[in-house]
């Protein structure tokens, strides 16, 4: 529904995200080697308000976020933040229209854009090392050639297809890849939002900043402080509704609903529309508790399927990879302060300390199946 | 004369619009059994919104050959600025063209005349079926329910093309 606390969804769109990530030094530029874009006037939101053609919705919604725009000869929907981020600053890419038509070729091929952005701004960042010569460079616009060729798998496209774990492995440099469960980051950097290092760490299928959303607290709203983690794991699982820093269990129930994430529903809604799904009162408590469930039973199903263990790149988390300049100049995680925090996080969870839910937490939740 | 128009600079492409009248009509939520739609290109995004233009158009009665279709009188409340010509919140009294089920053959006259494509058979009676303002409160305007942006409303249009005289139709 359109009101006035999602009204910038339709106004903006999650372009509006640019400039304050950018501020709080969080967007990954130059495949993570900085936490702020010098030239993000040209891509921020103000940028494409001046190009804007329309906003259309997806089927069913009135809220209408999908921006469409209009440069040149391209034209279309998007690009989105996440796009804006690992398209444009993370490959040092500041020209609105090669961003305009790299999303559309994505589109056009169907591929990803943060997959898609991740990967080629990894092979910038090889070219410039050294490490191997793929032929785009930070800046290039002829970045936009990247996505039909690893939609084809020619000529570079074959290598960049593997993704960004496989093709840093292939050219002996696993630590570059910046991913999480094999699935690429997006456009968050942890050393600028401490507590997404653990949202993407205990995601259940990896990078990913759908699950938990504490860059609302410590980034956009500024309640939290954005460089430790003490508190962060609270956050992670519990989050907050009211401003948008949604924690797992929240939005396991939400998005297990399928309502969209800028509708701002909350626990008590969802328990009125079940209600008249099931014929019976549904309470706030009964509603988290879902979330919870639904949580445990995708580390079940994870934990039977082999899971990964909850670590990120050594690079977001130890002194040596702190940025050198913007506002997380010189912020670290640690690694021991990370390993504590995720710690803090499976006791609260009720799971041990190898991240396995306990039989205890089971019964809690009503859990009686075993994976 | 009053009829729905869809407005393709603000539409959306929702079709909450299509979901409201096929609800209010067939009691089903099934966009393909409404009698307006918003057609949408979903890569260029353009909008064009198909509407019955009632007896702006009368395109449809002229084609009837049993006078099936007749014009009926109602009135009408306007919600929103589009081309309402300040006449919001104002009751507006006019005229809809409504099919009369008994009198219908199903012939298809009416079907390949409409220019904007919103008469057609009905989904499980053999009869046309189109929309009917209904009964004063169209359910797209209502549904529309983009409160800062109304896509779907009204049009108080000067032109009448039907040359019949209004009745009663219960």
């Amino acid at each position: 529904m359109l009101t006035d606390a999602n009204l910038w969804a339709y106004e903006e769109g999650t372009p509006i995200l640019v400039d304050p990530v950018n501020g709080g030094g969080a967007l990954p530029t130059r495949h993570w080697s900085s936490g702020s874009f010098e030239q993000i006037e040209n891509i921020n939101s103000d940028a494409f308000q001046k190009i804007k053609t329309g906003n259309r919705a997806c089927y069913q919604c009135a809220i209408g976020c999908r921006q469409f725009h209009e440069i040149g000869d391209v034209r279309g929907e998007g690009p989105e933040f996440e796009t804006i981020a690992l398209c444009g600053a993370n490959c040092g890419i500041g020209d609105i229209e090669a961003l305009m038509r790299f999303n559309a070729e994505c589109d056009q091929w169907g591929l990803d854009t943060i997959s898609t952005g991740s990967v080629v701004a990894l092979a910038m960042d090889m070219d410039l090392q050294g490490i191997a010569e793929f032929g785009f460079r930070f800046g290039d616009e002829s970045y936009v050639t990247a996505p039909a060729l690893i939609a084809k798998r020619e000529g570079v496209g074959a290598d960049l297809a593997l993704g960004a774990r496989a093709l840093a492995a292939k050219y002996g440099h696993p630590e570059l890849a910046m991913e999480a469960k094999n699935l690429e980051l997006p456009g968050y950097d942890p050393r600028g939002s401490f507590g997404m290092s653990l949202g993407y760490a205990t995601s259940d299928r990896g990078g990913c900043h759908m699950r938990c959303y504490p860059v609302a607290d410590e980034v956009i709203e500024g309640s939290q402080p954005p460089d430790t983690l003490e508190g962060a794991a609270a956050r992670i699982i519990g989050g907050n509704i009211d401003n948008g820093a949604i924690g797992q269990n929240f939005s396991s129930v939400k998005f297990s609903g399928i309502w969209c994430d800028f509708w701002a529903i909350n626990p008590s809604q969802i328990g009125q529309l079940l209600k008249h799904l099931w014929q019976r009162t549904v309470t706030d408590d009964e509603v988290m508790l879902l979330g919870e469930r639904i949580w445990n039973l995708g580390r079940l199903l994870n934990l039977r399927e082999g899971v990964e263990a909850d670590t990120l790149p050594a690079r977001l988390l130890e002194p040596a990879g702190a940025h050198r300049d913007g506002p997380a100049a010189g912020k670290a995680i640690g690694r021991a302060e990370f390993e504590a925090a995720l710690q803090e996080f499976y006791q609260i969870r009720g799971w041990d300390e190898n991240g396995v839910p306990s039989e205890a937490k089971l019964a809690e939740l009503g859990v009686d199946v075993r994976l | 004369m009053p009829h729905v128009l869809i407005s393709s600079k603000k539409c959306t492409g929702c079709h909450m619009c299509e979901l409201a009248c096929s609800a209010y009509h067939e009691g089903v939520y099934r966009p393909s059994v409404a009698r307006l739609f918003a057609e949408v290109n979903p890569t260029s995004g353009a909008i064009k919104g198909h509407t019955c233009l009632q007896t702006a158009c009368a395109k449809c009665q002229e084609a009837c050959p049993n006078d099936a279709i007749v014009t009926k009188e109602i009135t009408l409340t306007v919600k929103g600025e589009f081309a309402a010509k300040g006449k919001v919140g104002d009751s507006v009294k006019g005229y809809v063209l409504v099919v009369v089920d008994d009198l219908c053959t199903n012939c298809g006259e009416c079907y390949d005349v409409c220019p904007t494509d919103v008469i057609h058979e009905h989904p499980t009676k053999e009869v046309a079926y189109k929309c009917d303002l209904c009964d004063g409160e169209p359910q797209c305007i209502a549904f529309c329910q983009n409160p800062h942006v109304l896509a779907v409303d009204l049009k108080i249009d000067k032109m009448d093309k039907t040359g019949r005289a209004p009745v009663e139709v219960g």
